[in-house]
């Protein structure tokens, strides 16, 4: 069973996927059903996974392949954070797609539900990849799977987004294929080491393993959208609303994240890294990212492209975590991973329902839109407030932890990369909070269609509010066991040995 | 005496916690005229427990947050207790007040700052403490841009802007405290603190970033605003209540008593002193009485940065300091509140002898009349300062009678500027909304039992020996006399500070410093774009691309042709050198 429950993890959405695309496409329910089901059974292991994982077993699935690379499936700790992020929100957003495709967007859905599983067995199996062979694999996979789902609208504007994704995301990976088989060749088979396998390697080959390290993280970097490898991430808001959210909260851009800290605590390791001299590199580049992110969001009337530029800003400090020595930083940065995700999520969540039901898609025309839609704004408002860093939301446990981090670490600068980061996030998402709060409406908003009660359909109230919560609770019950905190907590003690 | 009895720790949570509770019942719109009602009452549990906590107990719970920590310390019962009370008034005072479409609104903001309020005085950790000054903090954003209006949405920016600028200044003095304290319980953080070589900064952090609410020159621009722009109710508890709670920030994450900081002490020092003066006397000048209130608080603000600045610079006054501070904020938080509830019962009252009296009681007492509130709140605070070893001591000890006399003539002012009327069209003051304000003016002529509930009445109790009494007399009497003779003269005041006063200056400046930023720059900050979609960055970069590229072949050329002028010399020279 240990063998076996990895791999069944990114089964479940790729039995999900082949199932919908033979799905009629009239078969409303049967699609629905097959989406759901998979999708709660996708939740329920998980959750068997995290017990298992802290009490210390060891899940691995191996399958070997040609010249001595395998497929490794291997759950620990840190595979588990983005497990969990993905079965969590792939559940919330499936919900929100039903809604969002079948009330109104009726077009090709068994191939956009198909796209939509097949794409969280790509993520998942990122997750859950024991080794970077393993993990390019699923990583390349993503790629080929977000494009039919970025491209979904058809018309010119979603095929040039869609070209200029898969030229970012491929050279990306072309990139990370000649780094990964250059130290294959110097490690030969190499799966991730919790606390890093490079040690043995690093006196003799210290030039090999910068440049590798560098390449490895231009070529993660795309997709975690590091500038100016960021250009992608605004254009491909052309994709659908839940499109947009799985892409900024869960799959693509955490894909890259995800890489980054894969390669700086499994791969290299923590002490590797400072021995090269390279975190002191990475950290100005998340730094740099961090502020000029927020800085391109200040100008966005659009509100997914404001978005958009928040998220580039956001997932930085994922990877300044990584940059940053010590476990404190460590768990800073990893749990924003989690963080950021259930953040963004809501915002999108919002922004979709904005375009649907009101059809509002700029900044300036949501005046006094909360008392059209009261518990969406509520929703983007504790997300607005999270990301600020507000306590005690879940942004603050990050900023806290990182904050931590960078004095354990005598790194004072990051404290001031952080508090300008808050000003900035204050400068473009509390001026609309107060528009939607505190302005009279422009013109009357379109009421509710056919007398239904609700200020949206139900469907597409849910997620942000649920995911909204999630935030809240993330913040205020930071100090339960299995909360995110804790999570990262213990990821942290055990990379760097401490248990 | 009250009975005292150990709090246990999820109690605090749950009393204080009970607005916010109460808060999330507007939701349903059938309840919210009888949550209009409650919403004074709501406050009464918290107080109720101030008064009987026995001080010294903690309760930790490691579930929430980063771990939390609550209870009551001496300090917290009394900031809690008047704190809750003056809600309670004000609460009561909103429910007629508070009119028109956005009322649900104003309670909701009203209610969770409450609760920040409330919390934050029990909040034992560092964490607790920070996250209830900030629910505080922005629910109070919703009171103050309430009235919509310009002078509303003026003094909402200009404090939102301010509030995110306090809460980015305490964030890294708070991880700095936590990180070498490797602990978020206060008390661990100020004994780390006490032997930190980070201390002068976190010192400087903490007194700044807190001085923004206490509102501290010069950053107590927002407060002449604020207090005006917001509904009567919202600006009594807001200077009543809520600049205390900047000043309670000082008391939790300074080594008050533990450290000695000469410069920093001597530095806060100075600038309370400048303040006190500074609010005097632009308070003096202002025609709207609930600025000239504004100013006031601004100038009592400055007292307790005065003695926490002479804490720092000799840590064994703290003890008698810190009786002055809490005799002090208690006597102001009520004796403040309800002047400001007054301003709202008074000019549309008839002429009527009450309420000439029960204004006049309050100006009187906050003037420092013999045997009222003002006056009892001054012997501690003359303790202290006897007690200060600090050279200029005695020449702040010179000045306090001045700013006695000029306390006099800000209330003379305030009591001309808010005098019954009877002719105010507009907002007319119902009976419970009245009754509040009577509530408020007995609470503080109650003022010695409620020192002497929390014990601290025999530092206060010089006040009723008579001996003291002239000292105490002679200001009142002479600012009524002249105020007196001046409006029979009829003299108008010829000078005006506009509100905010140096908040003119900043904005200059700021915008003077936004047009030094290159243009290019200043666009990428501020104009919104709407361009389309496609038109990302992608494309300014090929552009950029293509730009650089051009530049790079004009400049490439104008090489050749100076590689190719080199290059004949070269073999001219050759050519004259071998021949």
């Amino acid at each position: 069973m240990n063998e076996w429950l990895p791999l069944l993890i990114p089964a479940t959405s790729l039995i999900a996927a082949l199932i919908i695309f033979f799905v009629d496409e009239e078969s409303r329910g049967l699609r629905t059903f097959v989406n759901l089901t998979t999708a709660s059974l996708k939740v329920l292991l998980v959750v068997f996974l995290l017990i298992g994982v802290s009490r210390g077993e060891n899940y691995r699935f191996t399958l070997p392949l040609f010249f001595g690379f395998e497929i490794v499936l291997h759950a620990d700790a840190l595979s588990l954070l983005f497990v969990s992020l993905s079965a969590l929100l792939w559940l919330v957003t499936t919900i929100y797609a039903i809604g969002y495709m079948d009330v109104s967007h009726g077009h090709d859905r068994s191939r956009f539900f198909g796209f939509f599983s097949l794409c969280v067995s790509a993520t998942t199996g990122i997750a859950l990849a024991g080794n970077l062979f393993t993990f390019l694999v699923f990583y390349e996979l993503l790629t080929i799977t977000t494009y039919p789902l970025v491209t979904h609208r058809g018309g010119a504007d979603a095929i040039k987004a869609g070209r200029i994704y898969l030229i970012y995301t491929l050279g990306g990976g072309a990139l990370l294929l000649v780094a990964i088989v250059w130290l294959k060749s110097i490690v030969g088979a190499a799966n991730f080491v919790t606390g890093g396998m490079l040690i043995p390697f690093v006196a003799s080959h210290q030039l090999e393993l910068t440049i590798i390290f560098t390449m490895l993280i231009i070529g993660f970097g795309v997709k975690a959208a590091l500038i100016p490898l960021h250009g992608w991430l605004p254009v491909a808001m052309v994709a659908p609303a839940p499109v947009s959210a799985l892409l900024h909260a869960v799959a693509v851009v955490k894909a890259g994240a995800f890489g980054i800290m894969r390669i700086v605590y499994d791969v290299y390791g923590p002490g590797v890294c400072t021995e090269l001299g390279v975190r002191p590199w990475l950290a100005a580049a998340a730094a740099a990212t961090i502020i000029y992110g927020s800085m391109r969001a200040l100008r966005q009337d659009d509100f997914k492209r404001r978005l958009a530029y928040s998220t580039v800003s956001q997932v930085s400090y994922i990877i300044l975590g990584a940059a940053i020595i010590g476990p404190l930083a460590t768990v800073g940065g990893l749990v924003h991973l989690f963080h950021q995700g259930i953040m963004k999520i809501t915002m999108f969540f919002v922004a979709g329902n904005l375009a649907e039901e009101v059809h509002i898609k700029k900044i300036s025309q949501m005046n006094g839109l909360g008392r059209r839609m009261p518990i969406t704004m509520a929703s983007f408002s504790i997300a607005a407030c999270a990301m600020v860093g507000i306590p005690p939301m879940a942004g603050f446990i990050s900023k806290w932890y990182l904050g931590l981090g960078a004095i354990a670490a005598g790194q004072g600068w990051v404290v001031a990369v952080l508090l300008g980061s808050t000003l900035l996030n204050a400068a473009y998402f509390l001026p609309i909070v107060y528009r939607v709060w505190f302005k009279e409406p422009d013109v009357p908003f379109d009421p509710p269609e056919n007398g239904r009660k609700l200020e949206i359909h139900l469907y597409l109230l849910i997620p942000p509010l649920f995911t909204a919560l999630c935030v809240l609770a993330a913040g205020i019950f930071a100090g339960m066991p299995f909360s995110p905190l804790a999570w990262a907590k213990l990821i942290a003690l055990r990379e760097y040995g401490l248990q | 005496m009250i009975p005292q009895f150990v709090i246990p720790g999820w109690m605090c949570v749950g009393v204080t916690g009970l607005p916010l509770v109460l808060a999330l019942f507007l939701m349903i719109p059938r309840l919210r005229p009888l949550i209009y009602r409650l919403t004074g009452p709501i406050a009464l549990p918290s107080a109720l427990i101030a008064l009987i906590a026995q001080p010294g107990h903690f309760g930790e719970s490691v579930t929430y947050l980063l771990g939390v920590s609550a209870g009551f310390d001496q300090i917290g019962r009394v900031f809690l207790f008047f704190t809750a009370m003056m809600w309670f008034f004000a609460g009561v005072h909103a429910t007629g007040y508070v009119k028109g479409p956005n009322k649900a609104r104003f309670f909701a903001c009203f209610l969770i700052a409450m609760t920040g309020n409330f919390g934050l005085t029990v909040a034992n950790d560092a964490v607790a403490y920070y996250s209830l000054f900030a629910l505080m903090s922005f629910a109070s954003y919703g009171l103050v841009v309430h009235s919509g209006d310009a002078l509303a949405k003026r003094a909402s920016l200009v404090y939102i802007v301010l509030v995110v600028i306090g809460e980015a200044l305490v964030f890294p003095a708070a991880v700095m405290g936590a990180a070498g304290a490797d602990s978020v319980l206060l008390p661990d953080i100020r004994a780390y603190l006490a032997t930190a070589p980070e201390l002068p900064v976190v010192a400087l952090l903490v007194l700044v970033g807190f001085s923004i609410k206490a509102g501290v020159l010069p950053l107590h621009v927002w407060l002449p605003l604020a207090h005006p722009a917001a509904p009567t109710p919202a600006s009594a508890v807001l200077s009543g209540c809520m600049i205390k709670a900047g000043v309670l920030g000082w008391i939790r994450f300074l080594p008050l008593g533990e450290a000695a900081l000469p410069a920093i002490g001597q530095g806060a020092a100075v600038i309370g002193v400048v303040t006190m003066f500074w609010g005097l006397c632009v308070g003096l000048t202002q025609s709207n009485p609930k600025a000239l209130l504004a100013y006031s608080s601004v100038s009592k603000m400055g007292v307790m940065l005065l003695l926490i600045g002479l804490s720092l610079y000799e840590p064994e006054l703290w003890k008698t300091a810190s009786v002055a501070m809490l005799v002090y904020a208690c006597f102001h938080g009520i004796n403040k509140g309800a002047l400001f509830l007054g301003c709202s019962v008074t000019p549309s009252a008839k002429r009527g002898v009450a309420v000439y009296v029960g204004l006049a009681v309050l100006a009187a007492s906050f003037a420092g009349f013999p045997l009222l509130a003002g006056a009892m709140a001054k012997f501690p605070l003359k303790y202290a300062l006897k007690g200060s070893g600090l050279p200029w001591a005695t020449v702040i000890k010179t000045l306090l009678p001045l700013t006695t006399v000029l306390t006099a003539f800000v209330m003379a002012r305030f009591v001309v500027l808010a005098r019954p009327r009877g002719d105010q069209g507009g907002h007319k003051a119902d009976r419970l909304q009245t009754t509040a304000w009577w509530g408020s003016i007995l609470l503080l002529l109650a003022f010695p039992l409620v020192l002497s509930a929390f014990g601290i009445f025999d530092k206060a109790s010089a006040a009723f020996s008579p001996k003291y009494w002239w000292g105490a007399l002679w200001p009142v009497l002479l600012a009524a006399g002249i105020s007196y003779a001046v409006i029979r003269l009829g003299y108008r005041a010829a000078l005006e500070i506009p509100m905010g006063d140096i908040l003119g200056i900043y904005e200059r400046v700021l915008s003077f410093i936004v047009r030094l930023v290159p243009t290019r720059i200043r666009n990428l900050i501020t104009r919104e774009t709407s361009a389309p979609l496609h038109m990302g960055i992608s494309d300014q970069w090929k552009q950029n691309f293509w730009t650089f590229f051009t530049k790079g072949e004009i400049r490439l050329s104008t090489w050749i042709n100076g590689g190719l002028i080199y290059l004949a010399l070269l073999v001219a020279i050759i050519l004259i050198l071998g021949w």
